[in-house]
């Protein structure tokens, strides 16, 4: 990051917000892994239950 | 008090330093070769459990223990930023750079921590959640706040926590553990010492000057040389136990025989080493030490494929 570098009403350069942005992507993506993780063991499990319960 | 208020809002105006970082800091944070060595150990202690696992549970499972252990390098990374600041060896870490922040690998470190033992009690098991949250204790209070700057011993018993991640794998497939795992952490519990004594040879002058109580620096090379020996013969028995005990066959006893021989004579070629080689074999068998790991692993893994 250059000294040089405007920054915004808030002190943000355009890099440390090009960051954020990547960071906040990345992050996006690990909580709809997450959430994906999580649903798919929850139907496993439940097929699981149900193959189980019906013997 | 109107002073003091007007600095905290001048504060608040300035970019969070928790925004500070890129992505590639924040998975360096996580000290991907080292997750990569969890990972794989805590693979085989799965696939080598008894009964079967949904490859969706142990994928799941895999990612949670891969978490954990970034979560607990993290941790390690914020409390020894002092003395990675004073180390040629990790001195660039995102910390000591000051491309990470203090703070914000201490909240990553234990937002990671707190979601991969949370997800691991709810979607696989209480015994590995357990374990894995013992785990991150282990490496992050015990042995990086205590151990570590206190004892040569730092790294003989916090080898523990390097050592779990099979048994965690074990328990996440069978909820359950027997002696195999148990095996499979002394393997790498007593391979860490030689591991790593090998290291703090050749960074000797690192450890001194950050103040870090490694055995070279405590007890000299000479000590270090035979203790590595020692650990080394130790380590050659240890690993042969899955065959002795029946849990593995000819293939894995016959390789790990190959791969012993040759870290024993490494070991021994390093303790009559003069001065001019000593660096280039410590460098040698530290390479190879993590090379012999991956490929127990992968015997034991072999053997009981083709069993």
């Amino acid at each position: 990051m250059s000294d040089n570098e405007q920054k915004d009403a808030n002190g943000w350069t355009p890099t440390l917000l090009k960051q954020r942005r990547r960071r906040a992507a990345i992050m996006g993506i690990a909580l709809a892994i997450m959430v994906t993780m999580f649903f798919l063991v929850t139907v496993v499990r439940l097929s699981a239950n149900i193959a189980a319960s019906g013997q | 008090m109107s002073q003091i208020k007007n600095e905290t809002l001048n504060q608040a105006q300035e970019p969070a330093s928790l925004d500070a970082g890129s992505a590639a800091d924040y998975i360096a944070l996580m000290k991907p070769r080292v997750m990569s060595l969890v990972v794989f150990t805590g693979l085989i202690g799965m696939v080598m459990a008894p009964g079967t696992m949904h490859p969706i549970m142990a994928i799941s499972a895999i990612v949670l223990i891969a978490v954990g252990a970034g979560a607990s390098a993290a941790l390690n990374m914020w409390y020894d930023a002092d003395i990675d600041a004073v180390m040629s060896r990790t001195q660039d870490r995102p910390v000591p750079s000051g491309r990470v922040d203090g703070d914000a690998a201490l909240s990553f470190g234990l937002w990671m921590s707190g979601l991969s033992v949370l997800s691991m009690a709810v979607l696989i098991n209480y015994l590995s959640a357990a374990l894995l949250a013992f785990t991150i204790f282990f490496y992050a209070v015990v042995y990086t706040m205590y151990l570590k700057r206190r004892t040569a011993q730092n790294i003989v018993i916090g080898g523990a926590a390097g050592a779990l991640p099979p048994v965690i794998g074990w328990a996440a497939a069978s909820n359950s553990v027997s002696l195999e795992p148990l095996i499979f952490f002394a393997i790498i519990f007593i391979w860490t010492p030689p591991h790593f004594w090998a290291l703090a040879l050749v960074k000797n002058e690192d450890y001194k000057t950050a103040n870090v109580p490694m055995l070279p620096v405590t007890a000299g090379t000479a000590t270090t040389l035979n203790q590595i020996v020692a650990y080394s013969v130790v380590l050659i028995g240890v690993v042969m136990l899955p065959y002795i005990l029946g849990f593995s066959g000819m293939l894995y006893a016959a390789g790990a025989a190959v791969l012993n021989l040759i870290f024993i004579s490494l070991a021994v070629l390093l303790r009559f080493a003069d001065d001019t080689q000593r660096n280039r074999l410590a460098t040698m068998l530290f390479a190879y030490s993590i090379f012999y790991l991956f490929l127990i692993f992968t015997l034991l893994l072999a053997d009981r494929l083709v069993g």
